[in-house]
């Protein structure tokens, strides 16, 4: 389940980036959303979870960003934080919605701290307001339907996660 | 209880070292050689992922273009009427046009002058995806390096530019638009001023009024609204004649020196499916 999620964001994500465009308010970071709800079906094992989403980073970095070690890097971050907010809140839907926005406001921040640094070019502040402002929406959506169907199909076939 | 302690300090130990690691070499490979060419290691996952994308994202094209479709349907009848008239008009052109090719040969044997667009096979493509990363501004197309297609091609939208080849696998490319604000490379342009062109340089793209800004005219010089924007040919990688867009707007720079033009675009950035590669023909 956790490979069959995380394979349908990451083409999902590809897919849909073909017809919504970065200056609607509709724009996917499934892949991302889907490194939080699959977090408790690891069952505490950090360095599982690590490798795997190590490895989601690098495919992402190679199919979509052209680069090496970029989102590999970004997405371990991301994983530091996910496990944190696991550890300090009890799993449900309501924090699995604190923890994705959470984890997508630290990607873009992330994301334009890299580009501010070392790209030839000024950003604005406002730029990267409006770059969270336009992953959240579809994003939290996403979350929700995710959870549903995850927690319904764990719950089907006795899926074990920590709580 | 000790060794169980002890191995959990390893693994965080290793997991922050991969972080510093991947950190480092990120940085190394991405900053310090931006321009570099895919590694056949990534090229071979790249098309074996787009591959699979272009498979699973096939329903979803398919309903898409059907839905594309019927709607032009609807407009047909007068595109029709349209197309009627064009087809009069062209007619006239056609034989300009043999004439100016002719004499576009004569010129070229006798001033030796550098390509022009006419030596170029175009390669049609069909964009796969968009850009995830929201900072630079990149479409993936379906064709690469078996089609022939290398680094620094040109990519048009009819005779309009778009962008850059940035870099290729075996079956796809990436495509860098010229909307990219991290543009490095300036593209050199002329402006076609009623008998003569005056000369200057694409830099940067605005977002907010959806202009390109193009320096390096002299305020001395007066150019109208609405002139053509075309490349120059010079620097190697654009050959002379793509249309790029009109001019805008005319502003002067701080200094009261020099003009900033604005120029827009005829394409439509947001709804690119199909784009063309200009092929060198060696």
């Amino acid at each position: 389940m956790i490979v069959a999620l995380t394979m349908i964001s990451f083409f999902l994500d590809g897919i849909l980036s073909k017809y919504i465009l970065p200056t609607t308010i509709f724009l996917p970071l499934f892949t991302i959303v889907s490194l939080v709800i699959i977090y408790p079906y690891f069952n505490n094992n950090n360095f599982r979870y690590f490798r795997f989403i190590a490895l989601v980073g690098l495919l992402y970095d190679i199919a979509y960003f052209n680069t090496l070690f970029y989102n590999f890097f970004i997405f371990i971050a991301l994983g530091f934080i996910i496990g944190l907010l696991n550890y300090l809140l009890s799993n449900n839907l309501y924090t699995n919605l604190l923890t994705t926005i959470i984890t997508i406001i630290t990607y873009r921040i992330i994301l334009f701290l890299m580009v501010l640094i070392f790209k030839n070019h000024t950003y604005l502040l406002s730029e990267l307001l409006q770059s969270i402002y336009n992953s959240l929406v579809l994003n939290i959506i996403y979350c929700v339907i995710v959870y549903i169907l995850t927690e319904v199909y764990s719950r089907k076939y006795k899926i074990l996660r920590c709580k | 209880m000790y060794r169980k302690k002890q191995k959990e300090k390893r693994k965080k130990i290793i997991i922050i070292s991969i972080l510093v690691v991947s950190l480092i070499i990120g940085i190394i490979v991405n900053i310090a050689i931006p321009n570099r060419n895919l590694t056949i290691f990534e090229k071979t996952i790249k098309d074996s992922i787009l591959t699979v994308q272009k498979v699973v994202s096939f329903p979803i094209d398919f309903i898409v273009n059907k839905v594309n479709t019927n709607k032009e349907k609807n407009e047909m009848y007068e595109k029709y009427k349209e197309l009627e008239e064009q087809v009069k008009e062209n007619e006239k052109y056609k034989i300009e046009n043999e004439e100016l090719k002719k004499q576009l040969e004569d010129m070229k044997e006798l001033l030796d002058i550098n390509e022009t667009i006419t030596d170029y096979t175009y390669v049609n493509a069909n964009v796969i995806n968009r850009n995830l990363d929201y900072w630079s501004d990149t479409i993936t197309i379906n064709k690469g390096e078996y089609d022939g297609i290398t680094k620094d091609m040109p990519v048009v939208i009819g005779n309009n530019l778009i962008g850059k080849i940035i870099s290729t696998t075996t079956f796809n490319s990436t495509v860098r638009l010229i909307t990219a604000t991290d543009v490095v490379d300036k593209i050199s342009i002329k402006i076609k001023n009623k008998d003569t062109y005056v000369y200057g340089i694409l830099n940067g793209y605005n977002k907010e009024n959806n202009t390109y800004t193009i320096e390096g005219i002299s305020q001395t010089i007066k150019i109208e609204n609405g002139s053509i924007v075309t490349t120059t040919g010079m620097g190697d990688i654009f050959p002379a004649g793509i249309v790029i867009g009109k001019i805008t707007g005319i502003n002067t720079d701080n200094f009261d020196l020099s003009n900033v033009l604005e120029m827009q675009s005829d394409v439509n950035f947001d709804n690119i499916n199909y784009v063309t590669v200009l092929r060198r023909n060696i």
